[in-house]
């Protein structure tokens, strides 16, 4: 597992909420998800995901409860909020315009 | 904005640090668990991938660490920290033993009246009352509508109850009871008994079994068969040991045997007087019941009892009442009209007119708690600004805000725990007290206790008041800032403006709240004082009462149709007066059947001589009280006979029949007229029974409670056969001495006439008439005691603020006296501020007081709520106790020393 990006805290954030739109996950699974989807290139730094985890929980962007996996095993699954959609489109957006904006730099000759 | 989520998670993370940081390391190790497991997969062996997890998750306790920072909880190990705490918050309390005391004393006060209050209310009006399914009784009552006399209740007729239990539809059954008195047992032990004489069905209907034996059967209302008797568990403890064996015994009452088949379950005593309408005589707890059929013949004091179906409504079982009272229209036709009868629920009748009192004092009770949290609040407040130095190196040496709030929070907490169980303690002392002396017309006295729900309402009401007065002093403190506390601190001065303007505003609630229960108590004072100094109609210092049963196999009645026939009865009265006037002693001695302020009422229907066009009117029925007398009675009472003369032995069989009116009765039949001579009978005009003429006018009379207007009520002599029975008789005495001497020699004087009576219910007269306000007395002395208590409480804060206000301000002072002010100018100024917040108070505390007068209407007498004597007096003692409470400061003020002053800059 090769360690290839930093992340950037806002970033972790971003990516959390995002995964978690797509349907409730407990903490490893959503470190596993991020692996994946971006084909490993970012690897989670589990001493951030989970203050990341309960700092959005304390902002009222996740709730968390106590569940069963479907491997029957007692997990705190996170699930995202109404408030943390609306957090999620809004800062989509504004990563969206600020990625377009550095490569605009570094395009330019 | 924090959304209630978040609160409850940060409560939770106060009071449960440990729960928290368990669910952090669970959450911790399953991550670790899951990342092993997909080692293992991709084909470790499980020590090595476990190793791998760990490696690949860092180090544990930096992300615990981490976590700890989001939660804004101190690094230090959260292990034992609320054990810490709380070692903390007692070694502090300790150390301000003052501070400590004086706030607990404040809270267990409020808590204690709060809970005793509470029970009250609790035991009165919110216990389910002891029978099967209560709310399916109802008390049934005669009900004249056109009728309009101040009382509601009125005596069923014997005939309507046997139609009522025939035709009944919406009623599983309806059971008829009147109050009867045993001599019970033999010349050498003879006592007398509270008995009720019941319809057969009366304990199916009340939904009570007998605890022994077995209640009434239906053949057993016929005469012959009607010797049997069920007993009270009281009267089987007391009088029979508690012996299951009695029943089956034989047992004599008013000398003639009667068979015991049952005894009551206990508690049972079932109708007690304080229950019922004062109007009938009821007993204040029923000790045995015997079987009867209802008399149809001649007047009766019955009162009906009905189940209703089951899901059947109170208007549905009026209109039952109202089909039948048609039914027995046609039935008996001449006394078309009434017939009619009300259905009154058990629970509204037994609770009566005591729920608004209780409420109000309930009410009273709450806002003192709520002066003493707010007080308490006050305090902790004050604590809290001189503390603010050492919470700000508690600060700095890392305590978190949450920590130092939750510290504040534990403090509160614990001075409420203490003061919870010392305010509940006081409560179950409080209740006991309450049970025994207590006023006797407060019903089920016997069911107040202090029970389960009101410990969990005194616990629920200590945790309110410890976060109530907890949180705003522990939300002050997470906004301490340490540069200031630590610049302000080196000073001494504390107090940021934000806490002291909250105290201010502390203040003047406190003021307001006291001053509505100041006026609360001020209302009912002036009441009770009207009731008491009122005009009863007579007046007895050393008047002594009592009653003597008189049974019906050795002193037999026969009724005829408004009058009764009783020789040996007349024959025991007029010997026994004649011994009790000759005791040394004695000035005068009378009968009067019912006495006033004897708890009992009797009233007939007369027709007077000649057409009155008010009483033509069929509706009009006339219905007055009536008094059986004996000679002296008004003499004997103190009561003015204005014109006329008193009856005479000599008024007897032989002789026309003779009346006494009193005022309110000449003049509503007689306006402007002298009414001696006129003429009236008994009964309605369609029977013809002879004339009595009035011989003598009197004053009015309070029958039966303090508060009533005079009621039209006629009187006439014990030698002349009236009805109704004599077998129970109220004797009162008048004498020169200590009336309490005279017991002994009227038990001898009566016992010379026949050994085999007993005196009962021996009270003076002015026992009577303290009993009869006594309810109105009770919620004055609790109303008076929380008005005493709050006005001390909030004036303790308001010196509290001032005094440190001064302590505040002793540099300015300092300068002011040093540019010239006068000591009188600084006394003013200090004055002003405390006078300023105390008037605030009033105003509001004046406002919420009328508001809130609604609940004392119904308990005042001849005083309006917004009464202006009440009103001044309370502004008068608020003014005069602000002026207490700020004098030491402002003469502490003025006496400060410039140079000090000076030098303390």
């Amino acid at each position: 597992m090769e360690s290839t990006t930093e992340l950037l805290q806002g970033t972790l954030d971003l990516l959390i909420l995002k995964v978690l739109s797509l349907g409730p996950r407990h903490g490893w699974d959503i470190s596993q998800r991020i692996n994946e989807i971006s084909e490993q290139l970012l690897t989670v730094n589990q001493g951030s995901l989970y203050p990341a985890l309960h700092r959005l929980e304390g902002r009222g962007f996740v709730d968390a409860e106590w569940t069963m996996s479907a491997t029957a095993r007692r997990v705190r699954s996170y699930r995202i909020t109404a408030r943390g959609r609306q957090c999620l489109t809004k800062e989509t957006q504004v990563w969206r315009s600020y990625s377009r904006a550095v490569n605009l730099i570094l395009q330019t000759r | 904005m924090p959304t209630i989520r978040e609160v409850l998670r940060n409560i939770r993370l106060l009071l449960t640090p440990r729960a928290v940081e368990r669910d952090l390391d669970d959450e911790l190790r399953t991550h670790l668990d899951l990342q092993t497991r997909l080692n293992i997969e991709r084909g470790m062996d499980p020590t090595s991938a476990r190793d791998q997890a760990e490696r690949d998750f860092g180090p544990i306790a930096s992300v615990k660490e981490a976590l700890r920072n989001v939660h804004g909880q101190p690094s230090a190990p959260l292990r034992d920290t609320l054990g810490g705490d709380l070692h903390f918050a007692i070694r502090s309390l300790a150390r301000h033993r003052v501070f400590s005391g004086v706030t607990i004393f404040v809270l267990t006060l409020g808590i204690a009246a709060t809970t005793l209050m509470f029970s009250v209310v609790s035991g009165i009006l919110l216990k389910p009352l002891p029978f099967g399914h209560p709310e399916q009784i109802v008390l049934i009552w005669g009900s004249y509508p056109s009728l309009n006399l101040g009382f509601s209740e009125q005596p069923l007729d014997g005939q309507l109850i046997e139609t009522l239990r025939a035709h009944r539809q919406q009623f599983t059954s309806i059971s008829a009871f009147v109050s009867q008195l045993y001599n019970i047992g033999s010349t050498t032990s003879p006592e007398r008994l509270n008995g009720t004489l019941v319809t057969s069905e009366f304990f199916s209907t009340i939904g009570v079994r007998p605890a022994l034996g077995r209640a009434f059967s239906h053949d057993e209302e016929a005469p012959g068969k009607d010797h049997v008797v069920v007993l009270s568990w009281a009267l089987f403890q007391r009088r029979f040991g508690g012996n299951p064996s009695v029943v089956g015994r034989t047992i004599s009452l008013n000398a003639e045997p009667y068979t015991i088949i049952g005894v009551a379950p206990k508690g049972f005593a079932f109708p007690r007087g304080a229950e019922m309408p004062g109007d009938f005589q009821m007993p204040e707890a029923t000790e045995l019941w015997v079987p009867m059929k209802p008399p149809t013949n001649g007047p009766s004091e019955l009162a009906g009892i009905g189940r209703v179906n089951p899901g059947v409504t109170l208007a549905g079982a009026q209109a039952d009442l109202d089909r039948m009272a048609k039914l027995q229209d046609d039935l008996f036709p001449k006394g078309r009209g009434w017939w009619g009868s009300r259905a009154i629920p058990l629970r509204t009748q037994v609770v009566g007119d005591v729920s608004a009192m209780l409420f109000a004092l309930f009410g009273a009770a709450a806002i003192l708690l709520m002066i003493a949290c707010v007080n308490a609040a006050q305090l902790l407040l004050a604590r809290l600004q001189s503390r603010r130095h050492e919470l700000a190196i508690r600060a700095a040496l890392g305590a978190s805000t949450p920590r130092i709030a939750r510290v504040l929070l534990i403090e509160a907490m614990l001075i409420t725990g203490i003061a919870g169980a010392l305010g509940t303690l006081a409560g179950v002392c409080g209740v006991s007290l309450v049970r025994t002396v207590g006023p006797s017309r407060l019903p089920r006295l016997a069911d107040v206790t202090f029970d389960g729900r009101v410990t969990a309402v005194a616990i629920g009401v200590t945790m309110i008041a410890g976060l109530l007065f907890g949180l705003a002093p522990a939300m002050r403190a997470s906004r301490v800032h340490l540069a200031d506390a630590l610049r302000q601190g080196g000073r001494k001065t504390g107090g940021d403006a934000m806490s002291v303007k909250l105290r201010r505003v502390l203040v003047s609630a406190e003021v307001a709240l006291s001053v509505m229960l100041a006026i609360g108590s001020g209302l009912l004072v002036r009441s009770l004082a009207h009731e008491l100094g009122g005009d009863l109609g007579f007046s007895a210092p050393h008047g002594l009462t009592f009653e003597v049963t008189l049974p019906a196999l050795r002193y037999p009645e026969t009724q005829m149709a408004t009058s009764m026939d009783h020789p040996r009865s007349v024959a025991f009265i007029s010997d026994a007066l004649e011994r009790i006037r000759a005791i040394p002693g004695v000035k005068a001695a009378a009968i009067g059947k019912p006495l006033p302020m004897s708890g009992a009422q009797e009233s007939t229907v007369f027709t007077p001589d000649g057409a009155d066009p008010r009483l033509s009117d069929n509706n009009a029925k006339p219905i007055v009280e009536y008094t059986v007398a004996s000679h002296d009675l008004f003499a004997t009472l103190g009561t003015p006979l204005l014109s006329g003369r008193d009856f005479l032995p000599s008024d007897d069989n032989a002789t026309p029949g003779v009346v006494i009116v009193n005022r309110s009765m000449a003049q509503w039949l007689w306006p402007g007229q002298d009414p001696i001579g006129k003429r009236l009978r008994l009964g309605t005009p369609q029977m013809t029974v002879p004339w009595m003429t009035v011989i003598g006018e009197t004053a009015d009379m309070k029958r039966f409670s303090l508060t009533e207007s005079p009621r039209p009520e006629m009187f006439v002599p014990y030698t002349q056969n009236p009805y109704p029975t004599f077998s129970t008789m109220q004797f009162v005495v008048r004498s020169a001495v200590d009336p309490a001497n005279l017991v002994g020699p009227i038990q001898r004087a009566v016992a010379a006439v026949d050994p085999d009576i007993p005196l009962a219910r021996i009270r003076t007269i002015d026992e009577l008439v303290s009993d009869a306000s006594a309810n109105a007395r009770f919620a004055t002395l609790v109303m008076s005691a929380f008005g005493a208590v709050a006005l001390v409480l909030a004036m303790i804060g308001l010196y509290g603020v001032i005094a440190f206000s001064v302590h505040q301000r002793r540099q300015e002072f300092g300068l002011r006296t040093a540019l010239g002010a006068t000591r009188e100018q600084v006394v003013q100024m200090v004055l002003a501020d405390g006078f300023r917040l105390a008037v605030i108070g009033l105003a509001v505390g004046i406002a919420l007081a009328l508001a809130a007068g609604g609940l004392l209407h119904s308990m005042l007498y001849q005083v309006g709520v917004a009464d202006p004597i009440t009103l001044g007096a309370v502004v008068l003692l608020l003014l005069g106790t602000t002026a207490l409470a700020c004098v030491l400061p402002a003469l502490r003020a003025s006496g400060v020393d410039p140079r000090a002053a000076l030098d303390a800059t």
